[in-house]
């Protein structure tokens, strides 16, 4: 468990990335959110972490502190420039306070109970369709002539199991997959393209994933989806979100032009 | 309609504190770099202190007033001026509809906010008013304000002319500052010599916010870090020289963060990192060695080493940095951290009621 800044602790569970770490890992986000303190702002995981992110001031019960009609009642348990030293008499420190309730988590609630809460959760599979033919996956023949491979088993192998999501990072909407066949493993390009549209589906090294907005890249793009990865329009403003399953499946440019959603350009 | 931008200035967007509570979807925080400067500006005019305001950079824009305006800037010096003639930062001021706010070039700093009374009505996205550019999220249509652009102000309940009358007057309080004074020093600094304004029309209130309560901005600023997690896989020589000597801000530096030049940074064996969180301050070590310093719109997550991370309440001060700003860093604990930050909010909500007492005398 180490501090991120003054405003954030991260668990870190172990050291490689695995599907067993990772429920763990989610499980216990979970159970923070499900048993939330004054002062958390929100809960993010990666691979093998829990980011706890926390209000200061909240914890240090400094909302109480300015009165109804705007005035300032002096607060026992806020520092004050005449007494520095503040701490010792006080409620625990902010960082402090925050570290031993998720400590307190970790202990009450034993490892088997939160590995059960996330067997209870429904597997939510979501089926994302990509149009892997000419100008949407541009460097298909590459991942192909790779591994000597032809498209249609490109394609097949791409679409033929589940993955999970892991996490979301790197730019809004954006998930880190987990499970793609090694076999169409795939360098990223030694010179990235400089616009990649958004929508376009990846392959860069042993990863796959969905750039959500338009920029920059290096990973070999294979096809494109028409759907908005990135949705700040809705209530849920991202389609993916950390612990779902995903299947791709393939379709034809016209179904591709009619699905078009409002993608962020 | 409140004001009608002229020139845009080089950078200037819509900001409040933030967007919180969707890290998980990859979407940055962003909001104000310089948050002191930002809230002490809302506070000046009577606003809640995350509503959201301008952000200027480095050359500020020409507004023109479409109605009476009450408004305060605070932040680095532009020079602001209101029909060319010279107008004070750090307070706040009525302008008339008609007339013109210049602000130009910082001559110290690098960012500097623009609140308005009643905040900027503007549809927040996610929760927040804050522009995040990169995805077009929030703010002004997703983007940087241009000339021609439009802002509203929302209600602010003021009578701003009873308070021009007020300021124009030249009274003086007489009354002791109610806001403990016995504890600390007064948050606002009273104006004996009053600003020469009647002439034109404008009026600036006779009080400002204290010196003695703004971050320590200043030319080569020291900004106190604690410890990155991966601190200690660095070569202690590296670690010795990042907490010793200084480094430079490169031009390679925006709301993303700053690519900083100086000590080499180097670890000790060569570190495969898994993608972990990274926040705002965090500096994290490329494998060049040069630090990078995150700020506001920084991804939410990172795979490099992160050295060390600048104190929440030493953030205003990075905010004000540009390029070829020279910083130092130094080592604090946690608890000393913590006990900054709940020292510049309790100064904040002193302001505050400081402010409203004043407004309430009027």
């Amino acid at each position: 468990m180490y501090p991120l800044g003054d405003q954030a602790w991260v668990m870190r569970f172990g050291t490689a990335i695995s599907e067993e770490l990772y429920d763990l890992v989610s499980g216990f986000a979970a159970l923070i959110e499900r048993k939330p303190f004054v002062g958390l702002r929100e809960v993010m995981i990666t691979y093998t972490t829990v980011t706890v992110y926390y209000d200061p001031w909240e914890i240090a019960g400094g909302g109480a502190a300015l009165q109804a009609d705007g005035s300032l009642r002096q607060s026992a348990s806020l520092p004050t420039p005449h007494c520095p030293g503040a701490w010792e008499q006080t409620p625990t420190a902010p960082g402090d306070a925050v570290a031993e309730y998720l400590q307190g988590l970790l202990e009450e609630i034993g490892t088997e109970q939160v590995w059960a809460g996330t067997e209870e959760e429904a597997a939510n599979v979501i089926h994302i369709p990509v149009c892997y033919s000419g100008e949407y996956g541009p460097d298909l023949q590459t991942v192909a002539e790779h591994h000597g491979y032809s498209v249609d088993e490109v394609i097949e192998l791409h679409t033929n199991r589940e993955y999970r999501v892991y996490m979301l990072g790197f730019a809004p909407g954006f998930a880190y997959l987990g499970g793609m066949s090694e076999k169409l493993y795939a360098p990223r390009k030694a010179v990235p393209r400089v616009q990649i549209p958004a929508g376009s589906v990846g392959i860069g090294g042993l990863q796959t994933g969905i750039y959500p907005l338009e920029t920059p890249g290096g990973w070999n793009i294979i096809g494109r989806t028409p759907l908005a990865m990135f949705r700040p329009w809705d209530k849920q403003p991202t389609l993916l979100r950390a612990g779902d399953r995903v299947r791709f499946v393939a379709i034809g440019p016209q179904e591709f032009v009619r699905r078009l959603e409002g993608v962020m350009q | 309609m409140s004001i009608r931008i002229r020139r845009a200035g080089m950078y200037t967007t819509v900001q409040d504190l933030g967007r919180y509570g969707y890290r998980g979807g990859g979407v940055p925080v962003s909001g104000a770099m310089d948050q002191f400067a930002l809230r002490a500006a809302n506070v000046l005019v009577g606003n809640a202190s995350g509503a959201a305001a301008l952000e200027l950079t480095m050359v500020g824009p020409e507004l023109e007033f479409l109605e009476a305006v009450m408004f305060a800037i605070c932040g680095a010096e532009m020079e602001p001026r209101i029909n060319g003639q010279k107008v004070p930062a750090w307070r706040p001021i009525i302008a008339q509809k008609g007339q013109f706010l210049e602000l130009s070039r910082a001559l110290d700093g690098c960012r500097s906010y623009i609140a308005l009374a009643g905040g900027i009505v503007i549809p927040p996205v996610m929760g927040s008013k804050s522009t995040y550019a990169r995805a077009r999220v929030g703010g002004f249509a997703g983007r940087a304000l241009r000339s021609g652009d439009i802002l509203q102000a929302g209600r602010s309940g003021f009578n701003l002319d009873s308070m021009v009358r007020s300021w124009s007057s030249g009274k003086r309080r007489t009354k002791p500052n109610l806001v403990m004074t016995d504890v600390r020093q007064s948050v606002l600094t009273e104006d004996v010599h009053g600003v020469q304004n009647c002439s034109v029309g404008w009026a600036a209130a006779p009080w400002y916010v204290s010196p003695a309560i703004r971050p320590a901005y200043r030319e080569k600023p020291e900004l106190r870090i604690i410890r990155g997690r991966e601190s200690k896989c660095f070569k202690q020589e590296c670690m010795d020289g990042f907490l010793s000597t200084s480094y430079r801000v490169s031009p390679q530096s925006d709301r993303m963060g700053y690519r900083l030049q100086g000590e080499q940074l180097e670890l000790v064996q060569p570190l495969e990192m898994i993608t972990e969180a990274a926040a705002p301050g965090t500096i994290q070590a490329p494998p060049d060695g040069q630090p990078i310093l995150l700020m506001s719109d920084c991804q939410t997550t990172g795979g490099y080493p992160r050295i060390a991370h600048v104190i929440s309440a030493d953030l205003p001060l990075a905010a004000q940095l540009k390029p070829g700003s020279m910083i130092r860093f130094r080592e604090v604990t946690l608890r000393e951290a913590h006990e900054q930050l709940l020292l510049r909010e309790m100064d904040l909500r002193l302001l505050q009621a400081g402010v409203r007492g004043r407004m309430a005398e009027l």
